[in-house]
């Protein structure tokens, strides 16, 4: 089975875990991640007055924060491996003899896809230690950690595709950086200016809200942070499955926001693969 | 056998290839030469499917470049002029990835990659860091690389460039092992002597036009001026005035005033004519020597440059 996998993959996992900077992106993540916690749990507690509901409220802000902030780390830590995966061979000299190979365009893109999520999934991994303090502490269930890994991992995703897209059209990994890192501060600054600016004016304008529960119900799931929060308020209401959403004169009931925010990051993902793959496609 | 069938490309305004067309025989060694912006790295990118040509086709053992890239390239083994490194690789692992990139089942791969190893002379650093290999040591690992999938065509782009003296007879010894064993050659090079030794034919561009496509002999015969050297005993006015009489250019050495070049135009016969010319008029030359017709005076004749 090892001998049939992407090359690709092989090649830059050997490569990148036998660099020191491996050791440090991973402890540099678990520090960040844990200070954040700590921090965060300890403001909690001091705020708690009632000690009876304060440890499953504690549990459940420490692990909405922890998976919060590794979120935030990895979309940041995978979009630069990825963004300057196919730069970085152009700045090696090393693409042409890829491309001189039997490798197709949809090997390399993949190939560089997958590596930097193995690489993010190992880094997802080394937290479950601290993933164990707020189940220990209380109020988070394993079907709210599955999903939440599962929001994460696919936000890490179409972070990753939209690295390598960028890094499929430019010239030098910091401009495939620059470029990328843009793409995903502009989803996290841009969704919610235009889901708190687009209903003030449309509700001025024609004084009903309704389509605009259906417009937030598909925009929000694109912000990451804003699916973890919204997720995490609807399991706590039992609501993990469906969610009401109000449109027209009905409230119909529809796939909750993790499932929308998977499935929309999944489409942004294959669009952005479809776009490297077809960078590479007139030599191929 | 490879066809250059009309083969142009464009970059904008500028035309790196214009109207190539030319056959190279199977098993011949052809050597690319021309000034720097004649378009040979061109004419190499497209024959190594690495970017498409305006117009024109190449076709590589009956497989067209433009339509059947995919095929084209298991045929044509490539060694770019620049060595890339992975960072982290062993000389062995380095063979191993383009081992896998080139679809060689698992089971090949290890006798295949220690024969290459040893073809080049690298067994030894079989699991040395690349990073740590010497520019000689770097291009032999890149041959090998491009031998992998036992490619009929081998394209090589400035194979001997920065290549120490030794580093440069190891790698011509390998190149005519190489067309011993019958692989199609075409190597891009501004070592001409590399090329003169190496090539049975030689293709020269200027200005992205073909300007000679010929075996290594033709061209060489086609060289209009001889360049005679003579050596009197001792300093001799004279016999510039016989080489004059005769229409000749001559050039004295600077440095070593009894040595002069003639530069004559005309077969062995006025060379005859030449040396008798100048011993009836009593010169007393010890040394009349024709130098041997070399590739660098070819490509300046041919190129219309001159030294």
């Amino acid at each position: 089975m090892w001998h049939n996998i992407n090359p690709i993959v092989i090649r830059e996992i050997r490569g990148r875990m036998r660099s020191p900077r491996a050791f440090w992106l991973l402890a540099g993540f678990l520090v960040a991640v844990a200070s954040t916690m700590l921090l965060v749990y300890t403001a909690s507690d001091l705020s708690s007055s009632n000690r009876a509901t304060a440890s499953s409220d504690s549990g459940s802000i420490v692990f909405l924060t922890l998976i919060g902030t590794a979120m935030l780390v990895l979309l940041v830590l995978t979009t630069i491996l990825s963004a300057s995966s196919i730069a970085g061979e152009r700045e090696r000299q090393t693409f042409d003899l890829l491309l001189t190979s039997q490798l197709s365009a949809g090997a390399i893109v993949v190939g560089k896809i997958c590596a930097t999520m193995a690489y993010g999934g190992l880094l997802l991994s080394a937290m479950t230690p601290l993933i164990a303090i707020p189940l220990l502490i209380g109020g988070v269930d394993t079907t709210e950690l599955l999903i939440m890994y599962a929001v994460v991992l696919a936000n890490m995703g179409a972070a990753t595709c939209c690295g390598v897209y960028w890094s499929s059209r430019a010239s030098s990994p910091l401009i495939a950086i620059g470029m990328s890192l843009a793409c995903v501060f502009g989803i996290l600054v841009g969704i919610p200016i235009v889901a708190f600016t687009v209903p003030t004016i449309w509700q001025a304008l024609f004084n009903n809200t309704d389509i605009l529960q259906f417009f937030a119900y598909f925009v929000l799931p694109i912000h990451p942070i804003a699916t973890l929060i919204l997720t995490n308020t609807a399991i706590r209401e039992q609501a993990v499955w469906l969610t009401p959403v109000s449109f027209l004169s009905g409230t119909p009931q529809l796939p909750a926001m993790w499932i929308v925010s998977i499935i929309e990051s999944w489409l942004i993902s294959l669009a952005f693969i479809a776009g490297a793959i077809r960078r590479l496609w007139p030599t191929r | 056998m490879i066809a250059f069938q009309h083969l142009h490309k464009q970059y904008g305004d500028v035309c790196a290839l214009g109207d190539l067309h030319c056959e190279i025989p199977q098993g011949a060694t052809v050597g690319l030469i021309g000034p720097n912006g004649a378009g040979k790295t061109t004419t190499m990118r497209i024959l190594t499917t690495l970017v498409p040509p305006t117009s024109g086709d190449v076709v590589v053992n009956g497989i067209s470049v433009t339509q059947q890239a995919h095929v084209v390239r298991r045929c044509i083994g490539f060694m770019p002029d620049t060595f890339g490194v992975y960072e982290h690789m062993s000389a062995h692992e380095y063979l191993d990835f383009y081992a896998r990139c080139f679809h060689i089942p698992a089971h090949e791969r290890p006798s295949l990659i220690d024969d290459l190893l040893g073809l080049v002379d690298l067994s030894n650093k079989r699991d040395s860091a690349v990073m740590s290999l010497s520019r000689g040591m770097a291009q032999r690992l890149s041959l090998a690389r491009a031998l992998l999938h036992d490619p009929a065509v081998l394209v090589l782009d400035e194979p001997a460039s920065g290549l120490d003296p030794r580093a440069r007879v190891e790698l011509r010894a390998l190149l005519h092992e190489l067309h011993a064993q019958g692989k199609t050659i075409l190597i891009s090079s501004h070592i001409l002597a590399d090329l003169a030794d190496l090539c049975t034919h030689l293709i020269i561009l200027d200005h992205g036009k073909l300007i000679a496509y010929d075996t290594l002999t033709a061209l060489l015969s086609t060289q209009q001026t001889r360049r005679i050297v003579v050596q009197t005993t001792e300093p001799s006015p004279q016999l510039r005035m016989v080489v004059e009489a005769l229409g000749y250019r001559m050039s004295a050495d600077a440095q070593l005033p009894t040595r002069y070049v003639i530069h004559m135009q005309g077969d062995d016969a006025a060379q005859a004519t030449l040396l008798n010319a100048c011993i009836a008029a009593g010169i007393p030359i010890h040394q009349f020597a024709s130098e041997a017709n070399t590739l660098e005076r070819t490509f300046l004749q041919v190129t219309g440059s001159t030294i």
